[in-house]
């Protein structure tokens, strides 16, 4: 279901919420919006899922950056899976391109929301996603029917990665390897076979012919 | 300090402009994107800028705030380094801010900024 809202948790039990995200401030402010909700219990905040206690806490829910973390978003989210496999994924993101949620709901995210939104549109996501039902920022899932009503697409085999996407994106920024490696916290070595493979995915051999595809498909 | 914040995501405001208030900063106007007249007819004696939802080149954002308030207190919060933080102080802010910052290194870091002239996150460098 995209882009919309199910019935809320009905338990009084309240829903268990870990805070994954890098940006500290932004977190505390998370935790702190969602605390003010009595049906929802923020067990716990960390920087990365590294340092994050999952087995410990048991959430019943983790809102993970997408980011900030210092990993590949995919390997992020199989850890998660692995040390706390009860817990729903709702992902925070800062990017609207139905591209970027798309694999992240590959990756097996049960929601997806953009950084912008309202604290209580956040909790009512947070708490849809707790209640077994997914959750899509509704610009971003306009964008895919949209995308699907234009038969736009390319074969899965040939879709970029989230990290292959932030990396694109920042290409079109016009960011050198070393500043994207600093940026994501990447060696140069993981953001050239990155760019390798992205070169091979879209049958391309230039950064600028990135650039360009990130532009017109609406990455950049 | 009367400050002016430029900050899309709105749900992070409220928790930002405590930890402003701490290091004596009052908002007294919040933004989503960079609004240059805005700014220049709100006179703030600070402002408060997250770097990475703008539209426009931060460090070239950060020239346009400097160039309406040239005496204002410019504060850049970053997730770049290197580089990116050299064109940000080099443009005009007086303190850049790691995002990776805990509410208590904002607070030094932005008190520490207004008495020295100038901070950088040590994670920016």
């Amino acid at each position: 279901m995209l882009g919309s809202i199910a019935p809320t948790q009905s338990s009084t039990k309240p829903v268990r919420v870990l805070v994954v995200e890098g940006q500290a401030l932004f977190g505390k402010a998370l935790c702190q919006v969602l605390a003010s909700d009595p049906e929802i219990e923020v067990v716990g905040d960390a920087d990365s899922i590294a340092n994050a206690p999952l087995r410990r806490l048991r959430p019943d829910l983790i809102v993970l950056d997408l980011d900030g973390h210092h990993m590949e978003f995919s390997e992020a989210m199989r850890m998660c899976r692995e040390l706390a496999p009860q817990a729903k994924m709702c992902v925070l993101s800062t990017h609207v391109q139905p591209e970027v949620m798309q694999r992240c709901l590959s990756a097996g995210a049960d929601g997806y929301i953009v950084k912008d939104i309202l604290p209580a549109e956040l909790i009512r996501a947070v708490k849809s996603v707790a209640g077994g039902q997914a959750y899509v920022d509704p610009r971003v899932a306009g964008g895919v029917l949209k995308r699907r009503s234009n038969g736009f697409g390319r074969t899965a085999q040939n879709e970029l990665s989230v990290r292959e996407t932030e990396i694109i994106r920042l290409i079109a920024r016009g960011m050198s390897n070393k500043e994207i490696s600093a940026k994501l916290h990447l060696s140069e070595k993981t953001v050239k076979n990155h760019i390798s493979r992205i070169f091979a995915k879209l049958n391309i051999t230039a950064r600028t012919q990135a650039a360009v595809h990130a532009i017109k498909t609406g990455l950049a | 300090m009367d400050s002016y914040v430029v900050e899309p995501q709105s749900l992070f405001v409220p928790y930002l402009s405590d930890v402003l208030a701490r290091a004596e900063l009052r908002v007294i106007r919040v933004a989503p994107t960079l609004d240059v007249d805005d700014i220049q007819a709100s006179r703030p004696e600070a402002l408060f800028v997250d770097t990475d939802f703008l539209d426009v080149d931060p460090a070239d954002a950060v020239s346009a705030m400097r160039a309406v308030l040239p005496r204002a207190f410019i504060c850049a919060y970053t997730d770049g380094e290197g580089a990116r933080a050299d064109r940000l102080r080099f443009a005009g802010a007086n303190c850049v801010l790691s995002k990776r910052s805990g509410p208590g290194e904002i607070t030094d870091a932005l008190r520490t900024a207004r008495t020295k002239g100038s901070f950088t996150d040590p994670r920016c460098d």
